[in-house]
């Protein structure tokens, strides 16, 4: 009796001490989105998005925020206080490269259970390949604002 | 090795100091309810469009309740237990008012912004703020006034024989020491310019998951000391609890290590090496001690009538499952509040026992045999769970957490249902820990000692 209430401390404590090495060394636990990232001047993202908007736009708006429809393939989205613009239809089993930009503030781009950091000034290349149907959802993950947990995108799959 | 605390134990100084960080716990709880009534009304359909507020007042309210239910009262118990750990002498007692009055006088600083309606409200995570040099200074002095309190008990960490409740408040005090580390470690590696929002929630992002293993220590150290006043034991043996004890402030202390290993302190990876901590470190000791405590609770007796076995059973559950869910978060919706409002309404529950049952009593404040003090442990422990369970169920539908009015979303009905739900746990809390506050601080403010209902 004596000897089994000696072990469970000690068990306790070296379960613990594995699970702290664990943790201070553990890298890589989080799915990660598989990006590419380069530095662009503000000015040149707003005339690409603006290029996209002339070319792509339904017609439509969803609040304030325009509605475009590119085809797969390079698609800008701009990323500020508290949206991701413009709000896209997508086909279905398609593969498209977001290219997102935060314009203000550090913001985050989160898909599914995987996450990357905005940084103003650096473009983050996400490769999304499209579900058969329903929405994809991309939302703010790092603390923005009041607005925060309203942030965010809209991605709906049309045929 | 059973704690031997008793009203002659603690001298006249000790018995006053013990008093006013119950009176600054328990008031700022006080206020803290007052809010949280205020946010739970402004949340339910109906409820909402009858109240005279507008957002600003919401989120200020809100950073004013959380800063008050889950940083100041939890941190001014700790200075209430550090009472209970520390040597006797002169110099302990000179530490502990020195920082009670420090303590006192931040909490009222904090407050003045929000009343004033000044400072713009950041709703980061752990410690919100109210943008204003006031809330800041206020927020510094209540946790510098704190550690004061907190160095005391640290010898004890190394004083041979091991007794649980004593050990534990160390390695709690400890814990704080090493939030508050992170905390200044974040403070001065953050770059000047930064974003005030983004300053926010990474200052507080390291050392707010610390304080969950702080608020994780005083749940297990009420959980040993009522099931001592119980059981006659506590819920596992004593080397097991010491252990359990050790095995979080391990983890709090290699925690400020994480600013030289885990990149910068604005990267992603840096935020997610504090989230793993709560996933790897937290879980194992409540686990063993809350399996224990399961063990002794159905082994009986099960007094139902006893606040003491009510608050032990009501903790242990609402603790369990609002950690369970914790393995089930999106992103930023309501199951998070889901699961923090369960494991945080788990430690008050076991937080409120302890108070009541026994350092209540210490003072010479007694419960007495009322009906009330059973009836606060069911409406709090009950409305907690059903608040929760609300809220896990609009999560799942997507309504998004923080959020008040039409920015909540409310277009499904299964989303008005589950946020009604919220609104009916809240009350039920609510009343619960209204009672709580009244039975406790009608005891604290009651002048000289002895006297009981």
């Amino acid at each position: 009796m004596t000897e089994r209430r000696g072990f469970a401390p000690i068990a306790l404590v070296l379960a613990s001490l594995l699970l702290l090495l664990t943790w201070l060394g553990g890298h890589g636990w989080e799915p990660t989105l598989a990006v590419e990232s380069y530095a662009v001047d503000s000015a040149a993202f707003t005339a690409r998005f603006e290029a996209q908007l002339a070319a792509h736009a339904t017609g439509e708006t969803i609040g304030t925020m325009s509605v475009v429809r590119p085809p797969p393939g390079d698609v800008v989205v701009r990323v500020r206080r508290w949206e991701f613009s413009p709000a896209l239809e997508l086909r279905p089993g398609q593969t498209y490269r977001l290219h997102l930009l935060a314009e203000d503030v550090v913001h985050s781009a989160a898909i599914g259970d995987a996450e990357e950091l905005l940084v103003p000034g650096v473009v983050k290349v996400v490769t999304l390949v499209t579900p058969p149907s329903g929405r994809v959802r991309i939302q703010c993950g790092e603390y923005c604002g009041l607005g925060h947990t309203k942030m965010i995108g809209s991605i709906e799959i049309v045929r | 090795m059973l704690t031997t605390w008793s009203p002659t134990s603690l001298s006249p100084a000790r018995r006053s100091e013990l008093r006013g960080w119950l009176l600054l716990a328990v008031g700022s709880l006080a206020i803290a309810g007052i809010l949280a009534l205020l946010l739970g009304l402004s949340r339910t359909p109906g409820a909402q469009d009858w109240l005279p507020w507008g957002p600003h007042f919401f989120y200020r309210a809100l950073v004013t309740h959380v800063v008050l239910s889950v940083v100041v009262w939890y941190l001014a118990s700790l200075g209430a237990l550090s009472v209970l750990a520390a040597s006797a002498g002169n110099g302990g007692d000179r530490l502990g008012w020195t920082g009670l009055l420090l303590g006192a006088a931040g909490v009222i600083l904090l407050l003045i912004p929000a009343l004033a309606d000044q400072g713009e409200p950041s709703l980061n995570n752990y410690v919100p703020v109210v943008g204003h040099p006031l809330f800041y200074v206020g927020l510094g002095l209540h946790a510098l006034g704190v550690a004061i309190a907190a160095l005391r008990p640290l010898a004890l960490l190394w004083r041979l024989p091991r007794r649980p409740v004593p050990f534990a408040i160390a390695c709690a005090a400890l814990t704080y020491l090493a939030a508050l580390a992170c905390f200044l470690l974040a403070w001065t590696l953050i770059p000047a310019g930064t974003d005030p929002d983004l300053f926010n929630e990474r200052v507080f992002w390291g050392g707010g998951h610390v304080l969950q293993i702080l608020n994780t220590l005083i749940l297990m150290i009420a959980w040993q000391v009522l099931s001592e006043r119980e059981f006659g034991t506590g819920p596992v043996p004593a080397g097991l609890a010491n252990a359990g004890f050790a095995a979080l402030a391990l983890f709090a202390v290699a925690s400020p290590l994480v600013y030289w290993l885990g990149g910068d302190v604005l990267g992603l990876g840096h935020r997610q090496i504090f989230t793993r901590l709560l996933w790897v470190g937290l879980p194992l000791p409540p686990l063993v001690m809350g399996a224990g405590l399961a063990l002794r609770l159905l082994r009986g007796p099960r007094n139902w009538r006893s606040p003491a076995f009510l608050s032990l059973a009501l903790s242990l559950v609402v603790f369990a499952i609002g950690g369970f869910a914790g393995f089930f978060l999106g992103v930023a919706d309501t199951r998070t509040p889901s699961h923090y409002h369960a494991v945080i309404g788990g430690v008050q529950l076991g937080l409120m026992g302890l108070i009541l049952v026994v350092i209540l009593p210490l003072l010479g404040r007694r419960l007495g045999e009322g009906r009330a003090g059973r009836l606060q442990f069911h409406l709090y422990g009950w409305g907690q769970l059903i608040h929760a369970l609300g809220f896990f169920l609009a999560g799942t539908a997507g309504v998004p957490r923080k959020t008040t009015g039409l920015d909540q979303g409310l277009d499904t009905l299964w989303k008005k249902v589950s946020m009604g739900v919220v609104g009916m746990g809240t009350g039920l809390a609510v009343l619960g820990g209204v009672i709580f506050v009244w039975m406790a601080l009608a005891r604290l403010l009651r002048r000289g000692e002895g006297g009981h209902d």
